[in-house]
């Protein structure tokens, strides 16, 4: 596979570049944004002359050409910085706030991979039953509903109303670490970032399963006189499967960005809350950081997906 | 043929697996999880006569403080938990009277120069160190310093030495002297009337701990950061990143308490924590001042009978800034009509729902300062006139700049709906709250909606930072580069004036010649809504009390 290889190997080169410009860009843009870190920290007790010299000591008072080309300086020795609000090195607080997204995120996306895998393929076998419509009709429910007012509904339902589940937090303060406690806290914030990407996945993979049911080798497989089952299961969902391959490449980047909304909501320690907290605090070694992880994890799980999609489907060739 | 099937699945076989275990490592990856160290507190000493003691107090914040010495807050998130960790001289009781903290008593001479402070000897550190005054000497000095990144230099300037030792040509403070460890005497520059009073609040840190560190650096130590140990009622004992802050009690506390096991900080969402406070999990809010609970909250809350609501009368004041520098603004009769019509009483009952009432001055109703007056009354006629008196030019559009909040807004679009009526045209542009402060402080604008915490006691800060022209933006937070020089001239005065009627005539004529000038246009004092439920005890939000007691909290079942 001298071809995939190369082609491995090409994108691989081209994720520097890449970063590159998106660092230039999103620097470029944060800077010109009016206010800056030092802007928030003014108070009655903070006087004028202060407020300069923190800007001189963050470097706040540079060129923007100079200020990234520290960054950059310090970038290339593996240094992300350091956040201008907490001071904290902002490496450690992107790891810190990086697992707990990932846990949500990634157990969401699976869940709605797998579920929505099986439902598009029930769907599509009982195609144009009571079981296709209802699963339709749910997947559409799942994508049109904002996720913020599912996520309070939950909240108001299950934790106020009924008190099943702990209406926020990652962990209960004070013991040690419990499974139990863990889980309870993931089952709503999950449910609710699973409902909407189902959906898709339901979709795609109906209307996947569709076009290879009846497509000629099916039948084909069917008049050899395979069992329905095998026909299925080895022939039909296996192919079916390539354009939820391509999805999942594309739903990478929700894995790393988290929701911002529903980190928010339901006090989750993550990323995306990070990440929109940064912004208003102008706090631009953070903001940076994270965008440059995440842009570097995606462009890594895009290509991942890519040489998977090459390797399962074998009409692919990377010229 | 064979082979190729057999070499094709293999490859897929390795794909599939390391897609497996890239998706399982990053699922699996949940945060770092070191057990943490299961903190008991010591149960409440026996010999104490509490009928109830221990029991942990659940509060929350709207965000995380970004630092754990006050000093280098940024908003008010990073106060309220410092109350808990650090003690100060002194705290005030319910009727705004200074009682004993670190300080067990205190003198203050008969010329207003000297203050003498007598420590209480059993204050100690989390850590167990003794607190002296020592400990308050280089608190003092390391803010006085020129290598100080944050708040609060400006006041000890007072203190005779410090500019001195700020420019770096003394080795300490002149003024600061220590003739024994627990006695600390302070003398001033000059008469400093609100002297006590800016700095009785202020945390002490623990020289021993760091004394040795670079003073410029102090915000990254990992004390600030993470660990800080002060001497106050509640000791740091785990602080989880957007999670929650849990407290437990210091043992040696100085005073008597505190009763609680512990406190917990849990940062929250605004509408999940109030459904945490109907439900019962949460028992207060420690965000406090400005950002504490949106009016629209409060109906649903009051009707609850294990939730008790705090309204105390010092808020945060609404008020629409000028731009002094531009015209028409510069022009008093223009910045009169727009306070004619304004109607402020409209505005307390529509946007703040009856929380709160119409302003005169930046001050808190129940203020000692406060001079009780009407002025500019909602008069769109009058207002008219004045503009017809200046030749105002009606064609033209000002801009106003307003914020993201939803009360802002408010205020922005009902300034356009009035005025509108008067034939004044305003423009009304939108930016998020660090990038509108940044336009304002530039001078980019013509008028702006912001607010003010109002003090409840010592008015000098606020009038002197909004109203005075050495402070005029972008050099402090005077925004609307007010430059008058009868406002001056009276806060010059009553800066250095000892007696107390004297003090006050002053502010009482400033506040007299405030309608002729207005300077700024001030709307209303809204309340600080808080709520508490009713098992935590002696906890309530008065007009000097707010967090100034938590040895004395208790939870009552």
């Amino acid at each position: 596979m001298k071809g995939l290889s190369a082609y491995a190997v090409r994108r691989i080169a081209i994720i520097f570049p890449l970063l590159l410009g998106v660092s230039i860009i999103l620097f470029a843009l944060i800077s010109l944004m009016p206010g800056d870190a030092v802007d928030l920290m003014v108070s009655p007790d903070l006087g004028a002359d202060q407020a300069e010299l923190r800007r001189i000591r963050l470097g706040l008072d540079q060129p923007i050409y100079v200020r990234y080309i520290r960054w950059m300086g310090q970038l290339l020795t593996g240094n992300l910085g350091y956040s201008t609000t907490t001071r904290l090195p902002v490496a450690e607080s992107i790891v810190e706030r990086l697992g707990p997204t990932l846990l949500l995120m990634g157990l969401a996306l699976a869940i709605s991979v797998v579920g929505g895998v099986l439902l598009g393929t029930v769907s599509a076998l009982k195609q144009r039953t009571v079981t296709d419509h209802v699963a339709t009709l749910g997947a559409f429910a799942g994508v049109c509903i904002p996720n913020f007012f599912l996520a309070l509904c939950g909240i108001y339902v299950f934790s106020v109303i009924l008190g099943w589940l702990p209406s926020s937090g990652m962990r209960t303060p004070g013991i040690p670490f419990s499974l139990v406690d863990r889980l309870m806290r993931l089952i709503m914030p999950v449910a609710v970032l699973s409902l909407e990407s189902i959906a898709i996945f339901t979709r795609y993979m109906r209307s996947s399963m569709l076009e290879v049911i009846h497509a000629d080798y099916v039948r084909t497989a069917r008049a050899k006189g395979l069992a329905e089952r095998s026909v299925v299961y080895k022939h039909a969902l296996r192919n079916a499967l390539l354009p939820i391959v391509t999805v999942l490449g594309l739903r990478l980047r929700w894995l790393f960005g988290g929701s911002v909304i529903i980190e928010k909501v339901f006090s989750w320690p993550g990323i995306g809350r990070l990440m929109v907290d940064s912004v208003f605090t102008r706090d631009t070694g953070v903001v940076m950081g994270i965008v440059m992880i995440s842009a570097l994890l995606v462009m890594l799980g895009n290509l991942l997906a890519d040489l998977a999609y090459a390797v399962v489907d074998p009409r692919i060739r990377y010229g | 043929m064979n082979t190729l099937l057999v070499k094709r699945h293999r490859i897929i076989v390795a794909a599939l697996i390391m897609m497996l275990v890239f998706a399982l490592a990053l699922s699996a990856c949940g945060p770092a999880d070191e057990d943490p160290d299961p903190v008991t507190p010591d149960p409440a000493d026996p010999t104490d006569e509490d009928p109830v003691a221990g029991g942990t107090a659940n509060l929350a914040l709207w965000s995380d403080p970004n630092t754990f010495i006050e000093y280098f807050s940024l908003g008010n998130h990073a106060i309220a938990p410092a109350r808990l960790i650090y003690s100060s001289l002194m705290r005030r009781d319910v009727d705004g009277e200074f009682v004993p903290d670190l300080a067990n008593s205190w003198e203050v001479s008969d010329d207003a120069l000297e203050f003498t402070f007598y420590l209480n000897p059993d204050a100690t550190f989390h850590d167990g160190q003794p607190v002296t005054a020592h400990d308050v000497k280089f608190t003092f000095e390391a803010i006085a310093s020129a290598d100080w990144q944050g708040s609060r230099t400006s006041d000890m300037m007072f203190i005779a030495g410090a500019e001195a030792y700020h420019a770096g040509d003394a080795d300490s403070i002149e003024g600061i002297q220590i003739p024994d460890d627990h006695t600390l005497v302070l003398t001033l520059e000059q008469v400093y009337a609100p002297f006590l009073e800016r700095i009785y609040f202020m945390s002490i840190l623990p020289e021993h701990l760091l004394g040795d560190e670079d003073v410029a650096l102090l915000d990254e130590t990992d004390f600030a950061m993470r660990n800080p140990v002060g001497s106050g009622a509640f000791e740091l004992s785990e602080y989880r990143t957007g999670e929650y802050i849990e407290l437990t009690a210091h043992e040696d506390f100085h005073l008597e308490g505190p009763h609680l096991d512990s406190v917990i900080i849990y940062i929250l969402d605004q509408e999940v924590g109030i459904a945490q406070l109907e439900t019962g999990e949460l028992d207060g809010i420690l965000s406090h001042y400005a950002a504490g609970i949106s009016p629209d909250y409060v109906d649903r809350l009051q009707a609850l009978p294990h939730i008790e609501m705090d309204m105390p009368a010092g808020g945060s004041m609404r008020k629409i800034v000028v731009n002094h520098d531009r015209a028409p603004m510069n022009d008093a009769r223009f910045r009169q009509a727009l306070s004619h019509a304004f109607d402020r009483e409209g505005f307390v009952a529509a946007v703040l729902r009856g929380y709160g009432a119409p302003a005169t001055a930046p001050l808190a109703p129940g203020n000692p300062f406060l001079h009780e007056m009407d002025y500019h009354p909602y008069d769109p006629d009058r207002a008219r006139e004045l503009l017809e008196d200046m030749d105002y030019d009606f064609d033209q559009t000002l801009l106003f700049l307003t914020s993201d909040s939803e009360e802002r807004q408010q205020i922005a679009e009902l300034a356009q709906e009035w005025w509108g009526e008067i034939g004044v045209k305003i423009e009304i542009q939108m930016f998020d709250f660090p990038t509108m402060l940044g336009l304002i402080t530039d001078g980019e604008y013509d008028l702006g909606a912001l607010g003010y915490t109002t003090p409840t006691g010592e008015p000098d800060a606020v009038f002197t930072s909004t109203l005075h022209s050495s402070d005029a933006s972008p050099a402090g937070w005077n925004f609307s580069r007010v430059r008058i020089p009868e406002i001056d001239s009276l806060l010059d005065k009553a800066r250095v004036e000892a007696d107390f009627d004297a003090r006050r005539a002053h502010y009482v004529e400033l506040q007299q010649i405030l309608p002729e000038h207005t300077p700024e246009i001030y709307l209303a004092v809204g309340k600080a809504i808080s709520a508490r439920n009713v098992r935590l005890q002696n906890a309530e939000d008065h007009l000097f009390y707010r967090t100034q007691n938590p040895h004395e909290w208790r939870i009552v079942e």
